[in-house]
């Protein structure tokens, strides 16, 4: 027996007689109706533009048939919008990712543009909560035109917000967010806290949308500049990667997941070796030039020594002298921090800072050993880095490298020099060091060693050659090896397998994989 | 005497290393007006209280440098202040300008680790060219010199940090700075990665010392300095000033100080500071100043992110942490570089058990071009994501008006203990005027659009906020004062004798 008059031969319905056929009808027909989303002429409108729908994306980002929807019958709590809020403007539900469990929200924007009311947000605090004790990754498929008016205009609406912890971040479990349309307030939000971040060009994400801005300010404002792609790829480096479609962007989303475990208590999943995965190590040599002030393509380097086709860069258009890429090695997940030494011959400015801090949280999070690939110059000097705080932003990196608990591996290539010897991996920052018979290491370039430390100007030829030539003296890879700040050298084909018996070596066996999360806590932007 | 020669060499090298560079040295600086590393010590510590460790540390990187490296150029020890002890490294810019070799990088280390694990803060006095060359160089110089100690530069926010930038400050006085709770610099001070000359062999560019490194830079556009002084007395004053307000160590709650004579005598003077108009602009640290005890406020970052004031103070003679908007600056806007300040203020309050308290006056975020370049979503998730961290104790005062995300962001839905607002304060999702054009489809000047706008105000005044309780009280202005110390009272967090949770205690220490 429940209460309310329900019985269990026959019903009745709110004190009426009425047959389950009649309310079994209703079901479909409410079903039918939240289906329907915003009606067939939006949803037409959008099919036409190319553009997923809130289901079909769900549908392509979810195994077939495993999606499980929450709060189909939600709707907005204003009573005059009941019957055109279907869902109340976000699907939520439970659904697979390749075989694994998962969280996910897909913003409705033909639903009063999927803006953010009392109900809604009642689903994302729910969704969001069960992700987290649960253990499952949470996707965020975003686009919206931000907080629903009037419903959030007044003292009291405003005042009966009641979520102390609604944006607070633990990562306990993966967070990762696409960009799909117009993102503004909630959706904006979710997407700079996630581990991930993917966006559709054309898409605009920022705190309010051009039309309130242009009031605020009283001109004009072109979207793509307050927030296209370029401007948070490029500059604000909010965004971890560009593509074109929806579907490239569930895709990528599918992909990043993949690296990850299910939540912070696991280690990542493995996955088979795909088939020639290290055939191209013997050609590496041939990626290097031999000559130290020549550039080259660190990506190259990268994906000849990781697994086949698994190299998943992020932020590949913003602080550019550094690549941060997940990958794997010999099936398991790792992350590479590579200097780039074909953007400003390598030398780490401020965002390449920001970009490492970021990587290193989430890759330490996560469980995901560190492979650190390392020729640079040393921090970019300068009035331009001065201005934007570079100090801070190197003791930032140097602060969360100490920080990090997953194993740390780190191969010297070529040239290592200054402070930055820390930040990639040296003066005891990682656990295994190997260098490559091509590697060099000192506090700055034998040239300016010389000029400092002798006073001699590259005028005075002979002294100076002769000052280059004691300054460029114990700056190899023996000399490392020597003190013992190498534990290895190696022959730049065997890094693959190096690397590889590394990670196993340094396993974390004490706690199955787990490391101890220390910037769990962080800040999701820097 | 026994042992006299063994007496008399002591006493010799003793003299040695008290005698720094050299007179001549010593006599430059005292003609430039610069106090020397030991003078400035006597100036910071309690007289009598300073103990030196590391004396006779010379290079170890070259022996025969012995007599040019007396305490290797960083003098080390411990003393108190103001009665409490501390320890503290001193730059001796007379000895190779004070730069950093492996016998002096061994005696940072051991002050450091001594101060985290025994729970006193530390003071760095930082003056230093960088790195000592040719010590550094090879990689021989580079794993002796970096490979001393990995933890170097972690910071985990046992004690209080606190450091002065005097005179050039490059490489790890630089370092040392960038992660410190608080950095003074004086004027004429620079503070960079690396010096002018390097800087200007590697790029070609001439630079100028200021713009490369100068208080105007640190202090108004990377926001790395806390305060400016002109002095050095000053910087030492304001070290231990900053200190007074913190407690040793973050399993201890801040020491009370008595409530000077005076205290809240200007709280009914608050009304005729806040204009009646909501379009009009004040100075908030005028309100701060009535409220707080008698010139106790102490502002962190003044000349950055200004629309937002933080400042150390105290009520009821305890230590507070003060945020409030400052509509004397772009109205109260909170723009990147504000929030950053305030997240860089929470993160402080909250590991050293310092109660919070918000005074709220702010028509919301910037937005905009500018804003978004600067990745203002993400700074502002920084903001709410340290609000919903901190577990010091939290209390808001809606002064005016308090719109959107930054009206949760500033404490409101359940981010602080206690709201209380004043009668003229105005809460909403935006400004009564953008409302009314978004809602209703009327610009100023429609027909109609005034009467649609009185409706809306009449919506977000502080009566909503308080029958639906998301407004604890609504106090009279010049009650604020002892509301906000009994409501201190009433939140104390008794179950762990005021220490919170530290739960950013790892966080970065630069925004």
């Amino acid at each position: 027996m429940k209460q309310n008059g329900y019985a269990n031969n026959g019903a009745q319905y709110w004190g009426k007689h009425v047959p389950f056929e009649d309310l079994l009808k209703e079901l479909e027909a409410r079903r039918q109706k939240a289906l329907a989303m915003g009606g067939p002429e939006k949803l037409a409108q959008r099919k036409a533009q190319g553009l997923l729908n809130a289901r079909e994306r769900l549908e392509r980002l979810f195994d077939s048939g495993s999606f499980m929807e929450s709060g189909m019958y939600a709707v907005s709590n204003r009573p005059e919008d009941k019957e055109s809020t279907a869902a109340d403007g976000k699907v939520a539900g439970f659904g697979r990712i390749a075989g694994r469990e998962a969280a996910a929200i897909a913003n409705d924007f033909t639903v009063k543009g999927a803006s953010s009311a009392a109900i809604n947000i009642k689903k994302i605090k729910h969704m969001k909560g069960v992700a987290r004790k649960r253990g499952i990754p949470i996707v965020f498929l975003g686009e919206s035109t931000g907080a629903r008016m009037p419903d959030v205009m007044g003292a009291a609406s405003i005042g009966s917000k009641d979520d102390p912890v609604e944006y607070q971040r633990l990562r306990e479990s993966p967070w990762a967010a696409g960009v799909l349309g117009y993102c503004y307030g909630s959706s904006a939000w979710y997407a700079a806290m996630s581990d991930f971040c993917v966006m559709r060009k054309g898409s605009i994400m920022a705190v309010s949308s051009p039309r309130l801005i242009s009031m605020a300010i009283g001109r004009q404002v072109d979207a793509e500049d307050l927030g296209g792609w370029r401007v948070h790829s490029e500059v604000s480096g909010l965004v971890d990667q560009v593509v074109d479609t929806d579907e490239q962007a569930i895709d990528a989303i599918k992909q990043f997941l993949s690296y990850l475990p299910s939540n912070n208590m696991e280690p990542p999943p493995e996955r088979p070796v795909p088939e020639g995965s290290g055939a191209d190590m013997g050609n590496i040599l041939t990626l290097i030039p031999e000559s130290t002030n020549q550039v080259y393509d660190v990506r190259k380097v990268i994906r000849c020594i990781v697994d086949r086709d698994s190299m998943f860069e992020l932020k590949s258009r913003y602080g550019k002298a550094i690549v941060t890429a997940l990958a794997r090695l010999d099936g398991k997940s790792v992350g590479i921090i590579a200097n780039n030494p074909l953007h400003r011959g390598g030398a780490i400015g401020v965002d390449e800072c920001q970009k490492v801090q970021s990587f290193f949280v989430l890759c330490d999070s996560f469980n995901i050993p560190i492979v650190l690939l390392v020729d640079q110059p040393g921090v970019l000097i300068g009035m331009e880095g001065e201005q934007k705080g570079v100090t801070g932003k190197v003791m930032n990196w140097l602060n969360a490298m100490t920080l990090v608990t997953v194993p740390k591996i780190s191969v010297v290539m070529r040239k290592s020099y200054g402070l930055a010897v820390s930040n990639m991996g040296g003066g005891g920052n990682a656990d295994e060091v190997a260098c490559w018979v091509t590697a060099e290491v000192s506090f700055m370039k034998p040239e300016f060693g010389a000029r400092v430390v002798f006073g001699v100007s590259p005028d005075e030829t002979e002294q100076y050659r002769d000052a280059v030539a004691r300054m460029s003296k114990g700056t190899t890879a023996y000399d490392m090896a020597a003190i013992y700040t190498a534990h290895d050298v190696i022959d730049p084909r065997d890094t693959r397998n190096w690397l590889t018996r590394m990670l196993e070596v340094h396993r974390m066996r004490l706690t199955g994989g787990v490391g101890e999360h220390l910037m769990r806590s962080w800040p999701t932007s820097h | 005497m026994a042992f006299e020669a063994l007496l008399a060499e002591y006493e010799a090298r003793r003299a040695k290393a008290l005698a720094m560079g050299g007179p001549e040295k010593l006599a430059k600086r005292k003609r430039a007006g610069q106090l020397n590393a030991r003078e400035r010590i006597a100036y910071l510590v309690d007289q009598g209280s300073f103990i030196e460790s590391g004396l006779f540390g010379t290079s170890g990187v070259y022996p025969e440098q012995a007599d040019e490296t007396p305490a290797d150029g960083k003098l080390a020890g411990y003393a108190r202040i103001n009665g409490r002890d501390v320890a503290v490294v001193v730059n001796d810019f007379t000895v190779k300008g004070a730069s950093t070799s492996a016998t002096n990088g061994k005696k940072i280390g051991h002050m450091k680790r001594t101060a985290t694990e025994r729970g006193m803060p530390l003071v760095i006095v930082g003056e230093s060219t960088g790195a000592r060359l040719p010590d550094a160089m090879g990689s021989r110089g580079m794993g002796l010199l970096l490979g001393n100690d990995n933890t170097q530069f972690r910071r985990t926010r046992e004690t209080p940090l606190a450091t002065a930038v005097v005179g050039p400050a490059f490489g790890s006085s630089a370092w040392l700075a960038c992660l410190a709770d608080f950095a003074v610099m004086n004027k004429g001070a620079t503070m960079a990665v690396s010096s002018p000359r390097l800087t200007e062999m590697a790029t070609g560019e001439k630079v100028d010392l200021d713009e490369l490194g100068g208080w105007r830079l640190h202090a108004e556009v990377t926001g790395l300095v806390d305060q400016v002084v002109d002095t050095e007395p000053e910087m030492f004053d304001a070290i231990k000033r900053f200190l007074s307000y913190l407690p040793s160590h973050h399993r201890e709650p801040p020491p009370d100080a008595p409530v000077p004579a005076g205290s809240g005598e200007s709280m009914k003077d608050v009304l005729a500071i806040l204009p009646e108009k909501r379009t009009q602009v004040y100075d908030v640290r005028k309100i701060v100043k009535c409220i707080i005890d008698k010139e106790t406020l102490f502002e962190l970052k003044p000349r950055f992110g200004k629309s937002a004031v933080v400042a150390l103070a105290r009520l009821g003679g305890k230590s507070v942490g003060i945020v409030a908007n400052n509509p004397l600056h772009r109205g109260g806007a909170l723009d990147a570089d504000a929030c950053r300040k305030i997240v860089d203020f929470l993160v402080l309050c909250d590991s050293f058990n310092v109660p919070i308290v918000l005074l709220v006056d702010t028509p919301g975020f910037q937005i905009g071009t500018e804003a978004e370049r600067s990745g203002a979503p993400g700074k502002i998730m920084n903001f709410m994501n340290a609000m919903t961290l901190v577990t010091v104790p939290k209390l808001s005062v809606i002064l005016r008006k308090s719109y959107g995300r930054a009206y949760v962001c500033m404490g409101g839905g359940r981010h602080s203990d206690d709201i209380s607002a004043w009668p003229t304060a105005e809460v909403s999702f935006m400004s009564p005027e953008f409302a009314t054009t978004i809602v209703h489809g009327v610009k100023p000047g429609d027909p109609g659009f005034e009467a649609r706008l009185a409706e809306i105000e009449h919506d977000s005044d502080v009566w909503g906020l308080a029958s639906v309780f998301a407004a604890q009280a609504v106090i009279r202005p010049e009650q604020t004062r002892d509301y906000l110390i009994r409501m201190l009272e009433v939140y104390q967090l008794r179950m762990t004798k005021g220490i919170g949770q530290h739960l950013m205690r790892t966080w970065p220490t630069s925004y």
